[in-house]
């Protein structure tokens, strides 16, 4: 018996029951694209060397409600 | 027939179709010249509008007698010397998302019950309402400002009144169409992504994207709640300008509503463009190998106008431009699952199929993934405070290709394509799209003018003295051989 944890990523199927969702078969394709595109992205994201720590205040912050504070006008 | 009859009715055809193509700056002056009233201007817009819906599917409901109604009303208002501001008697939509007394807001799904009625106005609508605004209708919408349109539903097809062939692009379709098309004189869309731009952008007019929180949203259905926002779409950016002057402004209802001072957005249009610095963003934008080179060319045309009136533009290069179209993308499709998912757990089949496959995808990505996407936000939101040091507005292509054929389309092509809006939702600026020219076969081509935070005045003032020098925006499609 193999104790190691696998690093099979989740059949389509598999991860989206975990979320409550229950496509279709023959939807699968279409999500299958959109799953392989969207982890693309997040690979990219998570791919991107030194994301700097930003001072507060220094900029308009993307927090929505402290946009205005500090921002360039 | 005689001749004379024939000649009469010549006339009356060719007045009504001149009065649904008017801007709103120049139909409140006539309204206020005595030269035309808000009930024959409805009225074409309104047949108009009932003749071109089956082809164009613009709206989903026409509320012919309320519009005639609530234009009657301005009429008399006028007779009896009150004017309420300049929308007073102009016939708008409204995009099928934003709540309006009386309607349903269905936001084009059958998730949502079809025959409950809004009891009140969103608050943005009560302010067109007050001002004296006549509202045609709800207009089309991508299904929750997300899917695209689905034949398998009961809602109309939106198309591009320049190529029925082509998508009028989305979420705010019908809105733009109607604007397009003489259906409507302006109108109200939402923008997470580029839901205004996009469809402004091909359906050949004008839309503001405003900085987040210029606007109130309460009462509409969200889509990103950290990036969604209320815009105007017209012919014009001096009539998105109206229309933005009565929408604008703090309302508490709306927690992440902006305190901010309302501008006189038409006072500031004086065409002086004199010592603007322009920032032309190249890596990624301008020097995309997918940016089309009818697109590149004529937005450049745009901006050499601008430089003829004295501005000056540069390039530059915006750091991580790529990743901030994806940052965007997975915080939108993070956000818009998180208010999806109960529903989408129990009628997964009551979502068009576009719209609950691209709701899945933001079942895909994980906590991690989010986090990282806000991280990085907050550090391009860095990198374009520093660009906004150096230049008054960025000017970008609004999308990297003309209207594209509607057979075949999938959501997939979102992500295979640059997308040039979403950075400015990530970073909550505002951003206009900017008619600016055709290409060969007729389809419209448009560029985008970015500005600093609630900076809308400037970014209307660009776009406005664009067009003093330029007639693109007036163009309307050959719609009427279409019913």
């Amino acid at each position: 018996m193999n104790d190691t944890p696998s690093t099979t990523s989740p059949s389509t199927t598999d991860l989206l029951a975990w979320r409550g969702l229950a496509p279709g078969a023959d939807e699968l394709d279409r999500i299958e694209l959109l799953r392989a595109q969207a982890e693309e992205q997040a690979a990219l994201l998570h791919g991107m060397a030194g994301i700097r720590y930003e001072e507060p205040g220094l900029v308009w912050r993307a927090r929505p409600t402290a946009l205005v504070d500090g921002g360039p006008r | 027939m005689t001749i004379a009859d024939k000649q009469v009715a010549d006339d009356t055809v060719a007045s009504a179709a001149v009065a649904a193509n008017l801007t709103m700056k120049d139909a409140a002056a006539a309204l206020r010249d005595g030269s035309l009233t808000s009930v024959a201007l409805t009225e074409a817009v309104v047949d108009k509008a009932t003749r071109l819906n089956g082809v164009l599917g613009a709206y989903v409901e026409i509320m012919r007698d309320a519009a005639l109604e609530q234009a009657a009303a301005a009429d008399a208002a006028f007779a009896a010397g009150e004017d309420k501001g300049p929308l007073q008697g102009l016939p708008l939509a409204i995009k099928d998302i934003i709540a309006l007394q009386g309607v349903p807001n269905t936001g084009n799904s059958e998730t949502r019950p079809a025959d409950a009625i809004e009891e009140a106005d969103a608050p943005v609508v009560a302010r067109l309402r007050e001002a004296g605004a006549v509202f045609v209708g709800k207009s089309t919408t991508s299904e929750f400002a997300i899917g695209l349109p689905d034949d398998e539903k009961r809602f109309p097809i939106p198309r591009n009144p320049w190529d029925i062939a082509r998508t009028p692009a989305g979420s705010s379709s019908g809105t733009g169409v109607a604007v397009a098309a003489g259906l409507a004189l302006g109108g109200l869309g939402t923008d997470t992504g580029g839901s205004v731009r996009g469809p402004a952008c091909v359906n050949g007019h004008t839309g503001l994207k405003v900085t987040f929180g210029r606007v109130p949203k309460s009462g509409v259905l969200p889509l990103g709640y950290s990036l969604d926002s209320v815009g105007p779409m017209a012919r014009s950016a001096y009539d998105c300008a109206m229309l933005l002057e009565v929408m604008a402004g703090y309302d508490a209802t709306d927690p992440y509503c902006a305190t901010a001072p309302v501008e006189s957005y038409t006072a500031a249009l004086d065409g002086n463009v004199e010592g603007l610095r322009i920032g032309l963003p190249t890596e990624y934008f301008f020097d995309h190998e997918q940016l089309d080179d009818e697109v590149r060319k004529a937005v450049l045309a745009g901006v050499q106008k601008l430089t003829d009136l004295g501005a000056t533009a540069t390039e530059f290069v915006l750091p991580n431009a790529e990743l901030g179209a994806i940052a965007n993308q997975v915080i939108l499709f993070s956000e818009a699952f998180a208010y999806h998912r109960n529903t989408l757990v129990e009628r997964w089949s009551d979502y068009g199929r576009f719209t609950r496959h691209q709701l899945a995808r933001g079942a895909v990505y994980h906590g991690g993934d989010l986090a990282q996407a806000n991280r990085f936000r907050q550090q391009f939101a860095q990198d374009v405070a520093a660009a906004f040091a150096d230049y008054d507005v960025l000017i970008t292509p609004s999308a990297p290709v003309p209207a594209q054929l509607t057979e075949g389309m999938h959501p997939s092509q979102r992500l295979t394509q640059p997308s040039y809006t979403g950075h400015w939702n990530l970073t909550g600026l505002p951003a206009i799209a900017v008619p600016a020219g055709f290409t060969e076969s007729g389809l419209p081509l448009s560029l985008q003018v970015v500005g600093k935070p609630f900076a809308e005045a400037q970014v209307l003032k660009v776009a406005d003295a664009l067009q003093r020098v330029t007639d693109h925006h007036l163009a309307a499609p050959p719609v009427d051989a279409l019913a």
